[in-house]
């Protein structure tokens, strides 16, 4: 018993010092659908619109999908999958939305897909999961 | 007679109404509670009332000023006649102040270390003014109950302890599970590689779950060590901290030991779906079976000196426990096997499930073993109930069983549908339960018979040599039948309580007339008393007299 007391002591004595000396998350390349995603989710989450915007397919007219959702301000976003060809980009993440509680955690997580394409050189978002995503007026139904 | 009968309904009347000035006392208490913990709460927030908090505070008032004036009263008329009250009405009352004292202490224990865990774990939290006056409200009432239950007037003589058992039983409970947790996320962050884009660091998470794990392990080693839980050694008790801190430690273990297995299981010979698995729920089974098996071990130990008939119970709730895994198991084998015998549509689930039958099977079969011995002749007494309750419950889910395979049987027959193949995959779910469990069930049966015959073979040999009679069934049976009842005058409670932590005993204490007695008095008594309950055999009255002297007289049991 006393052995997998120190056991368990020492995994999180571990995981506490490798997390701590874990570096933040680094910044990709903006010429990656990586990087282009990962600033998009930056803007989106500091509410910076006019950022936001510049990486979305013709982007200049759409506001923010469902304002008062609170959900993809918090969320965690983590790379699953990237498949990316010539002119094409699919990249599946999954974002987990830590739930207030102490000990009940149960962090919701959800795996969903941003498409982008290549647009004069620069690669641009088509589509967006529904929590972070922008809607031009007409398709808020506004 | 009429006075028996009326000495019956008198005594029935008299348990009503404790029950009832009980009861009133635990739902005023219980009220006041929340009230005040709205109450503190509203008043961290400044008493702002807007819109929303009207309610709540006209609720927090309602519910401070009309049940803590009553429940002061109330008490006040109950507590008179808790000096020296009838065995039933302390009882009552050793419920009630148990049922408020551990509600109280839930509420506020959560609430605190939720608040504790929140300045440290970055989860945007606004709410610390309700945290803080739930601590404080229903901290009030557990410490003012705890207080009165351990009070030297007023403490219960029957059930003494159960308030204390119970908060330690649970604050055993949120120590392994909040273990389990912390370590499940250390285990998530080492283990579980991602590729995060965006977020925070997880090290907040992590503080706040050890904080959890710290403050749950300080309410725990409050009760079992400072409490003097660990020291009780009474049948109700033990029984409780064998159940929660054995079976219940036993049950998590050995389903995190099948979860991992079934995970570790190279079954489809396939490893990214073996690290699908363990990325999916490794983490949580790695850190269950630790954490599960570290409570286990302590309180298994613990149990070493409690006498036999709790080691015997716990032996046998475990050995149960495996024999279920173990059946469920050869339930899947069989189903597994049989699927892959037919020729189904979609034949990539009996890989799993023989994966998850095999792990079932082995972890059951391994503590089975150990737990029941089947090979060591054992002692038939001891585990008819055992035998009996098995055989019985593993022959009603055979039945079912039997029952589903019928019912599928005559459907297909009936509706006349395809071939003969598909009756295998059909039924070879339940036709998988009832091999398992008639299997059990014969098994079961079988050893209860052959028990049987030797019980009725050693039976007519007893009489005839009494004192080497078999050792192991007599055992429990003078320790625990043992009465003692001290008369003694008020104030005695130290020498009780010195008396109840003996095991087997029973204490009743009749307070006699007369002046209350000094410190080094008491302490002759417990000595004298202690000395005749190991010379003389049976159960005991003891008068205690004004200058230490003590009278004992032998009662016929």
């Amino acid at each position: 018993m006393i052995a997998l007391a120190t056991i368990s002591v020492g995994l999180i004595i571990a995981a506490l010092i490798v997390v701590s000396l874990r570096p933040a998350p680094p910044l990709r390349d903006a010429d990656t659908p990586a990087g282009v995603v990962q600033r998009y989710v930056l803007a989106f989450q500091s509410s910076d619109l006019s950022a936001a915007q510049k990486l979305v397919e013709d982007g200049g007219d759409k506001q923010v999908c469902d304002p008062y959702s609170s959900g993809g301000e918090t969320a965690q976003v983590s790379l699953v999958r990237e498949a990316t060809t010539e002119q094409t980009s699919t990249i599946t993440v999954s974002m987990a939305y830590g739930s207030e509680g102490g000990l009940f955690f149960e962090s919701y997580e959800s795996q969903d897909v941003f498409e982008l394409k290549k647009v004069n050189g620069t690669w641009l978002i088509t589509a967006t999961p529904w929590q972070m995503g922008l809607c031009t007026a007409e398709e808020m139904g506004l | 007679m009429s006075s028996p009968s009326k000495y019956a309904t008198g005594q029935t009347v008299n348990a009503l109404r404790g029950l009832i000035l009980h009861g009133l006392l635990l739902v005023l208490l219980i009220l006041l509670g929340t009230g005040l913990s709205l109450l503190v709460g509203m008043a961290l927030r400044g008493l702002v009332v807007d819109d929303d908090r009207q309610l709540v505070l006209a609720t927090a008032l309602a519910f401070t000023v009309i049940p803590g004036p009553l429940a002061w009263l109330l008490w006040v008329w109950i507590r008179k006649k808790l000096i020296d009250a009838h065995p039933t009405d302390s009882a009552i009352w050793s419920l009630q102040g148990a049922a408020v004292y551990l509600i109280a202490l839930v509420m506020s224990s959560v609430a605190l270390l939720r608040l504790l865990s929140g300045q440290v774990d970055g989860i945007a939290s606004n709410s610390w003014q309700e945290l803080t006056g739930t601590v404080v409200g229903w901290g009030l009432v557990a410490f003012w109950q705890f207080r009165m239950l351990n009070s030297v007037k007023y403490a219960p003589r029957e059930l003494p302890h159960l308030a204390a058992c119970l908060g330690n039983a649970y604050a055993l409970g949120l120590t392994a599970f909040s273990l389990a947790v912390a370590l499940r996320t250390a285990l998530d962050l080492l283990f579980v590689p991602s590729v995060t884009l965006v977020g925070h660091s997880p090290l907040p998470r992590l503080l706040g779950s050890v904080i959890w794990v710290l403050g749950a392990a300080a309410l725990w080693f409050w009760h079992w060590k400072l409490q003097r839980v660990q020291a009780l050694r009474d049948n109700f008790n033990s029984f409780v901290v064998m159940l929660v801190g054995v079976c219940l430690a036993a049950l998590a273990t050995l389903l995190a030991a099948t979860a991992t297995l079934n995970i570790v299981m190279p079954l489809p010979w396939d490893f990214t779906e073996m690290g699908l698995r363990f990325a999916d729920s490794g983490p949580l089974a790695i850190s269950a079976l630790l954490s599960g098996a570290i409570f286990w071990i302590y309180h298994h130990w613990q149990l070493v000196g409690r006498g036999l008939l709790v080691v015997t119970v716990s032996r046998q709730i475990i050995s149960g426990i495996s024999l279920a895994l173990l059946a469920s198991g050869l339930g899947m084998v069989v189903n597994a096997l049989l699927a892959s015998v037919s020729s189904p549509l979609n034949s990539d689930t009996a890989p799993s499930v023989l994966r998850t039958g095999i792990a079932l099977a082995v972890v059951g079969v391994v503590f089975w073993a150990l737990y029941f011995r089947p090979g060591v002749p054992a002692d038939p007494e001891s585990r008819r109930v055992y035998l009996v309750l098995f055989f019985g419950v593993s022959a009603v889910v055979a039945l079912v069983a039997l029952l589903i395979v019928g019912y599928r049987v005559f459907e297909i027959l009936v509706a006349g549908t395809s071939a003969a193949l598909n009756l295998l995959d059909y039924i070879r779910g339940p036709l998988g339960w009832l091999l398992a469990t008639a299997g059990v069930s014969a098994y079961h049966f079988a050893l209860w018979k052959s028990d049987r015959e030797r019980l009725a073979a050693g039976r007519p040999q007893a009489p005839s040599a009494p004192s080497a009679g078999s050792p192991v069934p007599t055992e429990p049976a003078p320790a625990a039948a043992r009465t003692l009842i001290v008369v003694a005058p008020h104030g005695s409670d130290h020498l009780l309580s010195t008396l109840q932590l003996t095991e087997g005993l029973a204490v009743r204490w009749i307070a006699s007339s007369g002046p209350r007695l000094p410190e080094e008095i008491t302490q002759q008594l417990a000595n004298r008393i202690t000395e005749a309950l190991a010379t003389l055999p049976g159960s005991l009255l003891a008068v205690a007299g004004p200058d230490g002297q003590v009278s004992f007289t032998e009662l016929a049991d």
